[in-house]
């Protein structure tokens, strides 16, 4: 037997609203994707070969869940396209899905079970049956050998009847799951964390000073998870992996996103922080906040330090090697001429701005081209890297334009930089890869892929102004 | 209210009204956002007002966003309010701004009130 899950074209606006660029099946459910109770649930029911149809781009679910050997399951991705219909996703799949019994979870929606109650012989069934929730939330049985336009499921019997479906069609309805899970059905799902009495679930590398930090069940604490002294996680808390708390701070009935920095003396009662995101759980007002020693997302790779001084360095030895350079063109400036600007572009992902020097190009001439293949357009730019406002190698500024805000939404854990992964490729906003190879960066960001970005920035500038010419680089 | 004083300050960030409760209580309505590009002249005109009036109360209706350096200039406005032997209330928060007072405790250390006329009311 087999299951199709559609993660495609789902509601969600609230969702885009206070947690923007979270895949909406990666929303945590005690620290857990609401996807791997879907999955959970497959295993639970005898179903070993899983397919998930997605619309993330990114490899994040991929890597998180992997093909699923460890759960001895088999899980295979595909990416499908939004405004599909769900007969029309399985027509696409139809090799998965015609030669078996097949379940289909199709929504964004929670299924309430308790492990220990489901039947491993439920399923097969002999006939069509279906289980519905609300506008968008449905779940399918097909027996091997039917087609799913040919059923009238509205006459199918009830599938799984004493299963029922949650709606996460708000704010508030995510937060009354998550409370109602933590505080009565902890035993229904399998939850992350070590739990040696009831109510408490922490995490691996959990470190906290245990005479000045204040706990009272239940709570959850994440993978990775540093606590200072003298905070207190205060009953119906959700703490998410890689979270630092700062000295002195009270969280109660709140759940804390992974890769969160809380700063100190903080009171977080009957929140929600994803990113810089404050969100109220009872009222579903949000608040950006825009000071980073209050509330901030750790970010991964390009935070570290050591990766940031390395940065710096190149940076300052680039302003060095192309001072006299940068100088000589500035003398031959009335013959090439370049023209100077200054631009507004996005700073970070939170879509605060900055104005950066902007060297443009507008003719081909000798004395342009050599400017170009030296990337002296660049050099006005670094002096941003000294002063952190800006990486060496990153995503291109995306200009604060009603374009831009576009792409930004798009692009996760944004960080502009002098040299954009993309210009390897000669790669422009224009460009139908351009977003993917941001994307593409965002993920694989590594002091090697930065090295080789260099190189490749600098060979194909000095050899390839052609192609550079030919995808619109030098304009008016 | 009889609006004595108002202050443009140049900008679409923030706009400070000082508008005249009674005879005692100044009433402060801030507009906009006040951080760190506003916060110095937030604090640079309260010190204005405090020529006519000793007790304020901020009326944030109109206050879309503060960060930490608006809070710091809130709490200056109150050290100075308190050390003319005054106060400073708070009313009228929006939720959001609430949230940020919520988070940092500052309702512990400013009286906020939900309503104007009963900020102004607790004065007498």
């Amino acid at each position: 037997m087999k299951c199709l899950i559609n993660c495609v074209d789902v509601e969600s606006s609230w969702l885009k609203d206070v947690m923007p660029g979270l895949f909406p099946h990666f929303l945590r459910i005690l620290n857990k994707p609401l996807l791997e109770y879907f999955i959970d649930f497959c295993a639970l029911n005898g179903i070993a070969d899983i397919r998930i149809v997605k619309s993330d781009p990114t490899a994040e679910m991929e890597n998180y869940f992997s093909s699923g050997p460890q759960k001895g399951l088999n899980i295979s991705y595909v990416m499908g396209k939004a405004g599909d219909s769900l007969q029309k996703v399985i027509l696409k799949n139809s090799r998965f899905c015609q030669d078996d019994d097949l379940l289909i979870i199709d929504g964004f929606f929670f299924l309430n079970y308790h492990k220990d109650k489901i039947d491993p012989e439920y399923l097969p069934l002999s006939e069509p049956a279906s289980l519905r929730g609300g506008a968008a939330e449905d779940i399918y049985f097909m027996p091997r050998g039917s087609k799913f336009g040919e059923i009238d499921f509205s006459t199918a019997h009830r599938l799984f009847p004493d299963l029922t479906i949650s709606e996460l069609a708000s704010v508030q309805a995510y937060y009354q799951l998550n409370q109602k899970i933590l505080t009565q059905q902890q035993d229904n799902y399998f939850l992350p964390g070590y739990s040696n009495k009831s109510g408490e679930f922490i995490g691996k590398n959990v470190a906290f000073n245990a005479h000045h930090s204040n706990f009272e069940k239940p709570f959850m604490i994440g993978n990775d998870v540093q606590l200072h002294d003298n905070c207190q996680i205060l009953a119906n808390s959700v703490i998410g992996n890689n979270v630092i708390i700062d000295s002195a701070t009270t969280i109660s009935g709140s759940i804390i996103y992974d890769q969160t920095y809380l700063g100190s003396n903080l009171e977080i009662k009957d929140k929600i922080v994803y990113k810089n995101f404050l969100i109220d759980a009872l009222s579903g007002e949000y608040f950006q906040i825009a000071d980073k020693f209050f509330i901030s997302q750790i970010d991964r790779v390009l935070e570290n330090s050591f990766y940031r001084f390395i940065q710096k360095s190149l940076a300052l030895l680039a302003l060095i090697v192309g001072l006299i350079p940068y100088a000589l063109s500035l003398i031959f400036l009335p013959f090439s001429k370049l023209k100077f600007s200054k631009t507004e572009f996005y700073e970070n992902s939170d879509g605060t701005k900055i104005f950066l020097p902007q060297v443009r190009i507008s003719k081909s001439n000798f004395c342009n081209r050599w400017f170009f293949r030296f990337a002296l357009d660049k050099y006005p730019l670094l002096l941003k890297v000294l002063r952190g406002q800006l990486d060496l190698v990153g995503n291109r500024p995306i200009p604060a334009n009603s374009y831009g805000k576009i792409i930004l939404e798009k692009v996760d854990n944004y960080h502009p930089a002098v040299i954009g992964y993309p210009e390897i490729y000669a790669s422009n906003f224009a460009d139908n890869n351009f977003l993917l190879h941001e994307i593409y960066f965002n993920y694989h960001c590594s002091l090697q892929v930065m090295f080789k970005t260099i190189f490749l920035f600098s060979f194909n500038r000095f050899f390839s102004v052609r192609r550079y010419y030919q995808n619109g680089f030098f304009s008016g | 209210m009889e609006k004595v004083h108002t202050k443009d300050l140049g900008d679409i960030i923030m706009e400070i009204y000082l508008e005249k409760a009674n005879e005692l209580v100044g009433v402060v309505k801030i507009v906009g956002r006040v951080d760190s590009s506003t916060e110095s002249k937030l604090k640079k005109e309260f010190m204005n007002y405090l020529n006519d009036y000793k007790k304020f109360v901020f009326d944030c209706s109109e206050l879309d966003f503060i960060d930490s350096s608006g809070l710091g200039a809130l709490l200056s406005c109150l050290k100075n309010a308190t050390k003319a032997q005054g106060d400073l209330y708070i009313a009228n928060l929006l939720p959001k701004p609430r949230m940020l007072f919520e988070i940092t405790r500052a309702y512990k250390v400013f009286d906020v009130f939900d309503d104007l006329d009963a900020a102004i009311a607790s004065f007498e």
